[in-house]
This record gives C-alpha cells, structure tokens and sequence, in this order.
C-alpha cells in the first residue's frame, strides 16, 4: 500500500453523503504554455511525434490537451516537418 | 532584411566533395544577393520518414541567413533545377532557430 501523510488522510465519513460526488475534471495545462514561449519548432522531430498517431494523423485537441493557440501551431509544425520527410504523412500499421 | 532559414535534403549518394560542393553552391546564392549566411548546421545523412525520389535516405542542411525578400525567391529557382536536392522548405527563422543561434554565438565569443 502506498504510504500517506497523516495529514492527509481523512477522516472516516460519520453521516452518508448528501450529495453524489461529482465529476471533477483535473487541469491539464498546455505544455507550451509552461516557462517562455519560444513557439514550436517544425524541426524538433521529437516533440512533434507526441502529438501524432501511429497512423501519422494529426491529433485533435481533446487527445493533445494543448490550447488552441499551440494545437494550430503544432498543426502547422508537423505539416511542415512532412514536407521536409522529418514525419511520415501516413503510416502502415503492420499486424 | 529579415532573418530567414532554409532546409534542403541531398543526394545522399553524393561523395563527400559534392555534397560540399552543393552547399557553397546554396550558400553563393545567398552572398550574391547580398546576405550574410549566420549558421550552418549540417543534419547529415538521416533516414527519410518516405522515400522520395526513391531514395530512403537524405544528406540534411540547415542555413539560416539574414537578407532581402529576393533571396527566397532565388534559392526556391536554384533547388528547382538542381537535380541532386531532393527537398528544400525556406521560411522566415523560427523564434527557437534564432535563440539557439544566438546562444551558439556567445559560447563561440566567450572561448574566445
């Protein structure tokens, strides 16, 4: 079992709870937005492969998790690096 | 004047010489239009993600440059006829491409 703080364990609940728990989504800050933007880089191979499939398609936000500002940079980026054969533009997926 | 920076893919079959060859040739079209060539950094011989021109791998260049809007316009007409690039994609310098030449150039001033 993982080992908890004190602090943090809580008390066992006396009464039920009165309201069902709610679904809470967690943030998940873009990561280009983190430290000082330098925008992306169609050369940086790397960073770029994060955030296509295996297939070579573009991934839509909801996977990136990216803001819309980045998502249209890091979509112009990867169709950039195909240009220049750094990213495949499709890919077979071998069974 | 704008900063500019272009990648070009060679033959990967050329021998070493030509391969050279071809880069001062890129790099003489950009000093004759008046630019100054301010990094060159050679990739060299990388796999391609597909093969183009039926080769699978090429002979990678990066220049960046600072010039008139007519240097562009005057590497795309040389590529075009230039039999041994395979690809070439000029832009104006990315935000990152500046910041690493620039880092480069202070490590370069201070080992002096």
């Amino acid at each position: 079992m993982r080992r908890v703080a004190k602090k943090l364990r809580r008390e066992p609940r006396k009464e039920p709870r009165k309201e069902p728990r709610r679904f809470v989504r967690r943030p998940r800050p873009c990561p280009f937005c983190q430290g000082d933007d330098g925008g992306v880089d169609y050369k940086d191979e790397r960073v770029l492969r994060r955030y296509i499939s295996e297939r070579g398609k573009i991934l839509p936000r909801r996977a990136t998790h990216l803001c819309a500002k980045h998502q249209r940079q890091v979509s112009k980026a990867i169709k950039r690096a195909q240009h220049i054969a750094l990213i495949p533009f499709s890919a077979e997926i071998y069974h | 004047m704008r900063n500019y920076e272009t990648v070009f893919i060679l033959d990967p079959l050329l021998e070493e010489e030509k391969i050279n060859q071809e880069v001062e040739k890129v790099k003489g079209v950009i000093t004759a239009k008046k630019g100054e060539v301010l990094h060159e950094d050679r990739w060299g011989i990388r796999k391609l993600a597909y093969s183009i021109k039926r080769k699978e791998q090429g002979y990678y260049t990066l220049l960046v440059f600072r010039g008139g809007p007519e240097i562009p316009a005057e590497l795309e007409a040389s590529f075009k006829l230039n039999e041994n690039c395979l690809r070439y994609f000029t832009t104006v310098a990315t935000k990152t491409t500046l910041k690493r030449v620039k880092e480069e150039e202070e490590k370069a001033k201070e080992e002096k």
